[in-house]
């Protein structure tokens, strides 16, 4: 690694100011993302501010209403082993649970595993990509198998077509939870709430990030809303091995049944795009109708509803068809003929 | 070169003191600052768990943390596990016992997470105890002996923990 300056920031507002002053300073917490990338040169910083150290951003809260506010610095373990967490959120739960390996999850933070960088190999290799400032994303043409089928209009490499690694934001967003993003200078009251899908952004040749985030802009608090009373949910990831595996596909379900009808049903899709995609047709077709066969075939088929493949990775349509049938199983009740 | 600084840190019970260089791994800071090599260091990029040590009693890999970053930490590596020179810790003794590795290497990483998974979890079964170890490697036994001494070494610590005792450590 090229050597580089170190901050353990003693408040955010410190980290904030270098973060936005200094070109090449980088945001650091568990550094299990980060590392990684450093390690390789992908990305050589000339200073990492450390805010692990802020417990004022490492907490679990219950918000008037219901829901869970986190701060983005408590770490996947400790969200794994929170009961409230595990009662009323089961999805995040399990996504938790799937994410890395236990060693991993005692470091890693919730919002660094949202800010985490693509798995992409040109990227995190010495390959063509938008993410190192070339001209083209070399995997639209290339070696894809682990790519997105959707979120990009054509695969003539203006695009980036990673996605996302993350597999708690694929439950979050079923969950439709928002992320505060704090901004340098803005006091906390005018932190403002953004829907979780949004804090992804596609990189481009123009606009090279995958977040929304600015220099100094800092993930502090994801609050996750109460869910519908009865609601079920589930959080469902194939893997090409039994563990310690970034998703070919995932799936997380939320469904409020009334009866036998499906008052609502969300559905993501984790390791398709370059955000967690929301099959909001499939959602829009399921809800108020009758669980039946057709009704559950009719979700699963437009829940792929214009999925790109890229030529590698056609496999991640029957797989995320499979994946969208368990999870629909798995929400509703068997006994209604599914 | 970036400026140093400094780090104390209390490994195995004994405080250290260095002036390290930012960029410097806690992995390489134990091995080659403290001489402490029983901690291996394997894929050096998060995968295989050989670097596995404790921090703050919780198994963490010790090649995905600068040494900065352990300033005012506990820290607990296999160096730290027998009592003393004759003696070995009962989950190395398990491990010994029931042939739970064959050349050794990932042998650290495996037994610091398990003594911190059967701190937490004195009584676990099969499933919970391969969930304990996913996040380590091992390419000679396929884990079965592994399993085995796993199982064993919770027999044997549970006998020895006097009665009503808890063997969660403090803070989780």
């Amino acid at each position: 690694m090229k050597p580089f300056a170190y901050t353990a920031a003693t408040s955010l507002d410190q980290a904030q100011e270098i973060l936005s002053e200094e070109w090449g300073s980088r945001l650091y917490a568990g550094g299990t993302d980060l590392l990684t990338l450093t390690k390789r040169g992908t990305v050589s910083p000339d200073h990492l501010v450390d805010i692990k150290g802020l417990a004022d951003f490492r907490y679990l809260r219950h918000l008037t209403g219901g829901g869970l506010a986190i701060g983005a610095l408590t770490t996947l373990a400790e969200l794994e082993a929170n009961r409230t967490v595990h009662r009323r959120f089961p999805a995040l739960a399990r996504s938790i649970a799937v994410t890395g390996t236990p060693q991993l999850r005692n470091r890693a933070t919730v919002g660094g595993n949202l800010c985490q960088q693509p798995r992409c190999w040109y990227y995190r290799g010495d390959f063509p990509c938008l993410l190192h400032g070339d001209e083209v994303c070399g995997a639209a043409k290339g070696e894809n198998a682990y790519h997105a089928l959707f979120g990009y209009e054509s695969a003539d490499g203006n695009r980036c077509v990673a996605v996302h690694p993350s597999d708690p934001a694929v439950a979050l967003s079923a969950l439709e939870a928002e992320v505060v993003v704090a901004v340098p200078g803005e006091a906390p009251v005018n932190w403002e709430a953004t829907p979780i899908d949004d804090l992804f952004q596609q990189p481009t040749k123009d606009f090279p990030g995958t977040t929304i985030l600015n220099p100094g802009d800092v993930v502090v608090e994801i609050r996750v809303p109460e869910q519908p009373k009865g609601s079920r949910q589930v959080y469902l990831k194939a893997m090409d091995r039994a563990a310690w595996a970034f998703a070919l596909v995932s799936v997380a379900a939320v469904a409020t049944l009334d009866g036998n009808r499906l008052a609502d049903l969300r559905l993501a899709l984790g390791g398709v795009a370059y955000k967690p995609w929301r099959a909001r047709h499939a959602e829009e077709i399921a809800r108020g109708h009758v669980v039946s066969p057709e009704l559950v075939d009719e979700i699963v088929e437009l829940a792929a509803e214009g999925a790109m493949p890229l030529g590698a990775n056609e496999y991640k349509v029957p797989l995320l068809k499979g994946l969208v049938r368990q999870a629909l199983r798995a929400v509703t009740d068997e006994s209604r003929g599914i | 070169m970036a400026a140093t600084r400094t780090v104390r840190v209390r490994v195995n019970g004994t405080l250290h003191e260095r002036e390290v260089e930012p960029r410097l791994l806690l992995s390489d800071f134990i091995r080659h600052e403290l001489g402490l090599t029983g901690t291996h260091v394997g894929c050096e990029h998060g995968v295989c768990g050989a670097c596995t040590i404790l921090w703050n009693g919780e198994p963490v890999r010790s090649c995905l943390a600068l040494a900065v970053q352990a300033d005012g930490a506990e820290l607990e590596t296999v160096e730290g596990l027998a009592p003393d020179e004759e003696r070995l810790h009962p989950v190395q003794a398990a491990f010994v016992e029931h042939h739970g590795l064959q050349c050794g290497f990932c042998t650290p990483g495996f037994l610091m997470t398990v003594v911190a998974f059967l701190r937490e979890n004195p009584d676990p079964d099969e499933a919970e105890i391969r969930r304990a170890i996913s996040g380590n490697l091992c390419r000679c036994t396929g884990y079965v002996n592994i399993v085995k001494a796993v199982k064993h070494a919770a027999r044997s610590l549970r006998a020895r923990a006097p009665a009503g005792a808890s063997a969660a450590p403090a803070g989780r």
